[in-house]
């Protein structure tokens, strides 16, 4: 029989359309990553592969502190996870040890996500030293922004959910942009731990029946806020992209054209310190 | 799948267990709130919760429950006690009462009770006394026969025969009840303990292990005729627990696990 080639031509045909469409329904997206490229033109001369890797710092900065803490009541300074470097180094505030269930899935998967940050942070303090350039000291973070988040187990669950899947997205926006492979290699692991954590923490918002709070319009919220376990577009199964600027967004406390706010009091280190309009969902 | 319910004169015997505990809890708090069965901070809504303090009633008052229902005629005031809880939403849902005492009083969470860290206001002869209580939708707790959370817990085995009559003894830790499966052809033998904090689980499974070994779990839920009780059906039990001697229960639901319970197979 000869359906395995009619299978491939069909397969080949859906494929070629599907790639147009996707491209074309990818407009918002790409608008988005070139808007994010204009403006590292426009406002630096050169945006080289340690700005992005920089920024992904003070984005795991803000992870380690936020579930060090709740786990030890600890800062990760405390544990000795390297926090010196350029920019303005600042203190962690807020926060407090959460109580968890021992043994319970959720607190064996929170300890390992804490590790995995600070994990992070090092392995990212150690790329940008090993390709020559000093690392950003951690800025000052506010773990209180919101207002919540170590109250309860249910607190928890809510803000890492909200990081999680920020950062998943901020992630998306930078690897495509990554030349250098050696960053690149690094990158791309750091966004499947990453999406392993949204995932791990979307399935628990739902068991442990959380309501979830949206950071923007391109936010999908599992249950029982939302309806997917998972973030991705149900149309293409991609998770959502947000640029630096609009990870700055919803890590400013929803504020746009800010340089400072929310999670950062005294704003990101490295080039990458505005935020943007909220990212919209893609259509 | 069938489900097995227990005698309505069991629970009756355990109201003792759920009076006055003698487990010492650290109180750093003016009122500080726990699982009556196994003492964790963090409970569920719809579980049977006690809270330690000082001065919290006058008189020590129990409930009458000789007549259990689904509401089990619970007050909401007792002994001139009354006792609320308020989330987030800074409305205050008055809890039922098992019991009150100067230094404790069981109370049913109400089913309402707002996820995350709520706060408990006791009510007492002009007196109002605040803690903090954290509540989440799954925290399993086994009751046991001694009240302290850990040994021997709390329920009853019942062997079925292959006729399908059954015969239910209670679980004591003084008798040495003969819980052993496959003693007699064509018998099975199961489990039912009384818990707290796991009837809003999902439809995961209920996951229970004997000395490691894998029991199957027909029913975890509600006991639907005590506020708050809820009820654990392991079984049957398999063969291969025969003459193990003592060794640990574990029950997880939705990832949570209960407090680890010892039972003794003969």
């Amino acid at each position: 029989m000869n359906t395995s080639e009619k299978g491939s031509g069909y397969v080949i045909h859906e494929d070629r359309n599907s790639r147009r469409s996707f491209v074309r329904r990818m407009g918002l997206a790409g608008a988005g990553l070139g808007a994010f490229l204009a403006s590292v033109d426009s406002s630096k001369a050169q945006t080289t592969d340690a700005d992005l890797i920089q920024f992904a710092l003070n984005l795991e900065y803000l992870e380690a502190e936020f579930y060090t803490v709740a786990l030890t009541g600890k800062t990760i300074d405390q544990l000795n996870v390297g926090i010196a470097g350029t920019g303005t180094a600042g203190a962690t505030t807020g926060g407090k040890q959460v109580t968890f269930i021992t043994g319970s899935t959720l607190a064996l998967s929170a300890a390992e996500i804490a590790a995995n940050e600070r994990a992070h942070v090092s392995l990212l303090r150690a790329a940008l030293n090993n390709g020559g350039t000093v690392p950003i000291a951690k800025p000052a973070i506010n773990l209180n922004a919101l207002g919540s988040g170590f109250g309860s187990q249910e607190e928890f669950i809510a803000l890492a959910r909200s990081l999680e899947d920020v950062v998943v997205s901020a992630y998306c926006s930078l690897l495509p942009v990554l030349q250098n492979k050696a960053y690149l290699a690094i990158a791309v692991r750091l966004l499947a731990a990453e999406g392993e954590h949204a995932a791990n923490l979307r399935l628990h918002a739902a068991l442990y029946n959380v309501a979830t709070t949206a950071v923007d319009a391109a936010d999908i919220l599992p249950p029982p806020s939302g309806t997917q376990f998972f973030s991705a577009d149900n149309s293409y199964g991609l998770t959502t992209v947000r640029t630096p600027g609009q990870v700055l967004y919803a890590a400013y406390g929803q504020q746009a054209n800010q340089t400072s706010g929310g999670f950062f009091p005294a704003g990101t280190n490295g080039i990458f310190n505005a935020s943007s309009s909220a990212a919209t969902p893609l259509l | 799948m069938k489900t097995y319910f227990p005698l309505k004169s069991f629970w009756l015997t355990l109201i003792p267990a759920l009076g006055l505990a003698s487990v010492m809890v650290a109180q750093t708090e003016t009122l500080t709130s726990a699982s009556a069965a196994n003492y964790r901070p963090i409970v569920a809504p719809n579980s049977i919760v006690t809270a330690w303090g000082t001065s919290l009633a006058s008189t020590t008052a129990a409930a009458n429950v000789t007549d259990p229902g689904p509401n089990a005629g619970l007050p909401t005031s007792l002994g001139n006690v009354r006792l609320a809880v308020t989330g987030s939403s800074q409305i205050a849902v008055p809890a039922t009462l098992y019991l009150v005492s100067p230094g404790q009083i069981n109370y049913v969470l109400p089913a309402t009770a707002a996820l995350g860290a709520d706060t408990v206001a006791v009510f007492s002869n002009g007196t109002t006394l605040h803690g903090p209580v954290l509540v989440s939708n799954i925290s399993p707790a086994i009751f046991t026969v001694d009240g302290s959370g850990a040994g021997m817990p709390a329920g009853q085995v019942l062997r079925v025969n292959a006729e399908g009559q059954s015969t239910a003894n209670s679980l004591t830790s003084t008798t040495n009840t003969d819980i052993s499966p496959g003693n007699s052809p064509g018998d099975q033998v199961y489990l039912v303990l009384y818990g707290t904090g796991f009837r809003n689980h999902s439809l995961n499974p209920v996951i229970a292990t004997a000395g490691g070994i894998a029991v199957p779990v027909p029913y975890a839920g509600a006991q639907n005729e005590f506020p708050g009780l809820d009820q654990i059906n392991l079984g049957p039990l398999p063969p291969t627990l025969a003459g193990i001697g003592t060794v640990n229960l574990t029950m997880a639901v939705d990832g949570v696990p209960a407090n680890t319970v010892q039972i003794t197979f003969r």
